[in-house]
């Protein structure tokens, strides 16, 4: 081969790579290797994921950092960095997007919603966003991101479901046991655990919701002497926001133990065990759950074991 | 320089000048009424006794580094315990400690001449003897009311404890009761991991409208003749915004009829309390390890009180001189109270907290 061949064969070869690096970075669509829609995603501490760039057609680009992705429909949960002056103009999404604001301050219409802030646009439900110090967002989308300028919401869309914008602390605190039912064996009465219900979908029954709990194992902190594994029926999601906790997963290749702790995530597909007797906080926990439709927790006492009904969930 | 006296003379004018413009301006004085139901606590409010002059002062320590180890020394104690000492009431000899207890430490039967109350913070303490005695480890805790006597009191590894003296501390080694001591007080075996936390029963009801949802207790001890009660209490919190809902306190400030005396084994942030002390309105700072006596019917809460901006949890462990109380006024001057109805909270005249309408 003549050196002018090599040098345009060269040529050749880097200027595909670096096209086909500029298109990959843009394309945010690539498959992940973890899809959560056939296997757990979990113990994901972002403080060591990638930042990627969130590129949506009419926004300026933003950071993130995938939490999880679902192959078949596109959805995925992403922790998302909006620069300071960033702003979304009036306009929609084609899939559900439901957002907690993690630091900072984002306006959502014309309010300024604070940390823990909690908004759900249903698909085509216009809002317009905006920070002007730059904030954190937990973003849980439905479907593929994208955003469609309009001034009005798309015809059809479920407005009246929407939740533009509410304060952590203007949603009730209450007792787990005033939740829509997800389990048969009761919740101790007086019990420590604390929840806030963000969502509750009645057509899906899918439920967004905040649960805080003191530290120790289940039995010192509320949930009495349950069996130590539970299954649900649909999937579950976490985010913790503050505290740690420990948990054990019933996973194919047999049980593993990890630690959450502030931002930790997962993804647990319908049908995976989860608690053992490694599940315990240090200190306290606060998580921000998503429970998908057909959640119904059942307990068993072991990893393998079949889902049974359990003996009752007041401490002796 | 200007004179002296020239100082003196615009410094009394100003004085007389602010006090008409206070008179001016103060708002007038309007009677709220008395509120729509008995805000005061189910039994006689104390005016002397050990809930009201335990400590007669506010009394707070940041944490215990700033305390030195002396020695404890009491009649009849065996030697080699050693103390940091949080307060202490000067006309009952009543102390609140940190003890050391040395390794291979032990004491014969006996019983105290006063109230003895330990909470295990470190290490390991047995009281008695055999398949009957207490073993206390980390956040155990037993009371010995004055004159029940207890076996042998031994600790293998050593402890630290967090102790309160109800008196003038003295042993005296015996194989029997005092007479007429109140061995029905008796608590013993209390340990912290045994159970789960809860807001309501056998926690009492401490106020009118319901106990908070958010503050976790433990009961340890609720004296059967007294009320004195001693108690542990989980609290966590991120730090959101507020939003439109008045919070615990309805935006005022809380008062208990007796002291309030706390110490944080275990906090991860700091917190600011406003405090209605003599000096005015103080906010004071209180993380892990802080100890503090708060005097019976010292407001405390208002706006100065704060997180430090990051989430936290505290557990406290606890002791009032009655069954807990709260009532709630709007601010240190202690003239309009607020109570907590169906409706939200609604002022009334302080005063008439006890005389409830109609």
């Amino acid at each position: 081969m003549s050196s002018r061949t090599r040098l345009g064969s060269c040529v050749l070869m880097c200027s595909a790579l670096l096209l086909s690096t500029v298109a990959f970075a843009q394309d945010w669509k690539r498959p992940e290797s973890r899809d959560r829609s056939s296997e757990f995603v979990g113990f994901v501490q972002p403080g060591v994921l990638y930042e990627r760039p969130l590129v949506l057609p009419g926004l300026q680009t933003t950071d993130y950092k995938q939490l999880s992705f679902d192959d078949k429909t596109g959805a995925r949960t992403l922790l998302v960095e909006l620069p300071p002056g960033w702003k979304q103009p009036s306009g929609y999404h084609s899939s559900d997007l439901e957002m907690m604001v993690v630091e900072g301050i984002v306006n959502m219409g014309d309010k300024p919603m604070g940390r823990y802030s909690y908004a759900y646009y249903p698909a085509g439900y216009a809002h317009s966003l905006s920070t002007e110090k730059g904030a954190t967002v937990l973003q849980w989308w439905a479907g593929a991101p994208d955003y469609v300028r309009s001034a009005t919401s798309r015809a059809g869309t479920k407005t009246a479901s929407a939740i533009d914008g509410v304060l952590y602390n203007d949603i009730p605190t209450t007792v787990p046991g005033a939740l829509p039912k997800f389990r048969d064996e009761p919740f101790m009465e007086n019990s420590p655990i604390h929840v806030k219900l963000l969502r509750h979908d009645a057509d899906s029954g899918q439920m967004t919701w905040v649960m805080s709990v003191p530290g120790g194992p289940p039995a010192m902190s509320g949930e009495g002497h349950l069996p130590l594994w539970a299954s649900s029926a649909g999937w579950m999601e976490g985010f913790l926001i503050a505290g740690d906790m420990t948990m054990g997963e019933c996973l194919p290749q047999g049980q593993v133990v990890g630690r959450y702790d502030p931002n930790g995530y997962f993804f647990r597909p319908a049908g995976i065990s989860h608690g053992g007797l490694s599940q315990s906080s240090d200190t306290f926990a606060v998580w921000v759950f998503r429970t998908g439709p057909g959640h119904w927790l059942t307990y068993h006492n072991s990893c393998a074991e079949p889902s049974a009904p359990a003996s009752g969930g007041r401490a002796p | 320089m200007k004179p002296l006296h020239w100082t003196l003379a615009g410094g009394a004018l100003l004085a007389a000048v602010l006090a008409a413009a206070a008179m001016i301006f103060s708002e007038p004085a309007q009677s709220r009424g008395p509120p729509t139901v008995d805000q005061g606590p189910p039994y006689p409010v104390p005016k002397g006794g050990y809930e009201a002059e335990g400590r007669p002062e506010f009394v707070t320590h940041y944490n215990l580094d700033s305390l030195t180890w002396e020695a404890f020394d009491a009649p009849g104690m065996p030697t080699g315990l050693q103390r940091k000492l949080l307060s202490q009431s000067t006309s009952m000899g009543a102390v609140s400690q940190i003890t050391h207890v040395p390794a291979g430490w032990i004491q014969p039967a006996g019983y105290d001449e006063v109230d003895n109350e330990i909470f295990v913070l470190e290490g390991d303490l047995s009281i008695g003897d055999g398949a009957d005695a207490e073993k206390l480890t980390k956040y155990s805790y037993s009371y010995m009311p004055a004159g029940v006597m207890r076996g042998p009191v031994k600790s293998r590894q050593g402890a630290v404890l967090m102790q309160w003296l109800k008196g003038e501390p003295k042993f005296v080694a015996s194989n029997r009761d005092r007479e007429g001591a109140r061995t029905h007080a008796r608590v013993r075996d209390w340990n912290n991991y045994k159970g789960p936390w809860y807001i309501d029963k056998p926690f009492p009801d401490y106020r009118i409208g319901g106990n908070f949802k958010g503050a976790l207790h433990k009961l340890l001890r609720e004296d059967p003749d007294t009320g004195e009660m001693t108690w542990m209490s989980f609290n966590s919190g991120i730090p959101a915004p507020p939003g439109g809902r008045l919070g615990n306190f309805g935006g005022g400030y809380e008062v208990h009829p007796s002291f309030e005396e706390y110490f944080f084994p275990e906090k991860s942030n700091d917190t600011v309390i406003g405090e209605c002390l003599k000096q005015g309105l103080t906010p004071v700072t209180y993380g892990n390890n802080t100890y503090w006596w708060r005097p019976g019917g010292v407001g405390h809460g208002g706006p100065l009180s704060r997180g430090d901006g990051t989430a936290g949890y505290a557990i406290s462990i606890v002791r009032t001189g009655t069954t807990l109380w709260a009532t709630y006024v709007t601010d240190c001057t202690y003239k309009i109270g607020i109570e907590l109805t169906a409706d939200g909270w609604r002022e009334y005249d302080y005063d008439l907290r006890q005389q409830p309408q109609g």
